[in-house]
């Protein structure tokens, strides 16, 4: 009997620390707690852990991390328009065209050409090629 | 993601390899480095397919790239193993076209 009045009593003055409405009278309360030895450690025990409790706080950052995500958000989607690729095609033509004059040999430096071609044609699409893109997105 | 989304995203970066293969194969059209620079594409697409980063790992079609890798690694050693053998014949013969080619 004495364990469930025991519990009763750690209830209500849990809900009064609470600010919450208390069943058991005040008088009752504390005539149980001047009785009960256990009663008065739990109390004390529980008022120990709200103050730790209350004295921490939650930790604030000061890193605004939105200011980053939002620039990225508002990033206009890259259209990869269709010129640099006509630029290329064009170039790799005349190159062609170039090299099958019977009488110019292009020499090795001219042979790289097409390389050179490739390689700006990347640089202009921020591209590469052998790369394998982790961060690409269903089309819409 | 659901099964459907999967499913395109799957589809979409088979595409999208093609589209990448089908601009630098065009490109290496014009470029003639004895037919090496076929071989040294197969190998580096194969490594891009073996390679365990970044994640998932390519377990099927695994094959495919070290077959691929494993070809153009016999073309790359054989051409210039076979050149350097036969340099002076080859010399000859690039002369005697030459001249039949108006002296290019």
């Amino acid at each position: 009997m004495k364990e469930i009045a025991c519990e009763k009593v750690l209830m209500a003055k849990m809900a009064e620390a609470d600010g919450e409405t208390v069943e058991l009278s005040k008088e009752d309360l504390n005539l149980h707690l001047i009785s009960c030895e256990k009663c008065r450690a739990e109390i004390t025990q529980l008022h120990d852990i709200d103050t730790i409790l209350q004295r921490s706080s939650r930790a604030e950052t000061s890193v605004d991390l939105w200011l980053a995500v939002s620039r990225h958000l508002e990033q206009p989607v890259r259209r990869i328009t269709w010129q640099p690729f006509a630029v290329a095609v064009v170039l790799l033509i005349a190159f062609k065209l170039f090299e099958m004059v019977p009488e110019e040999d292009p020499g090795i430096v001219i042979r790289a050409a097409p390389l050179v071609i490739f390689g700006a044609l990347m640089l202009l699409l921020k591209e590469n090629p052998f790369k394998i893109n982790s961060e690409l997105v269903l089309e819409k | 993601m659901s099964d459907i989304e999967t499913k395109k995203a799957l589809i979409l970066g088979q595409k999208y390899a093609f589209a990448t293969i089908s601009l630098v194969l065009g490109i290496f059209s014009f470029v003639n480095l004895l037919g090496l620079e076929k071989p040294i594409l197969a190998i580096v697409f194969g490594w891009l397919a073996l390679r365990a980063a970044p994640e998932p790992k390519l377990n099927q079609h695994r094959a495919w790239a070290k077959v691929g890798m494993v070809l153009g690694g016999v073309i790359l050693i054989a051409v210039p193993t076979l050149i350097i053998i036969n340099f002076d014949r080859l010399r000859e013969f690039v002369q005697i076209l030459s001249r039949l080619n108006g002296g290019r």
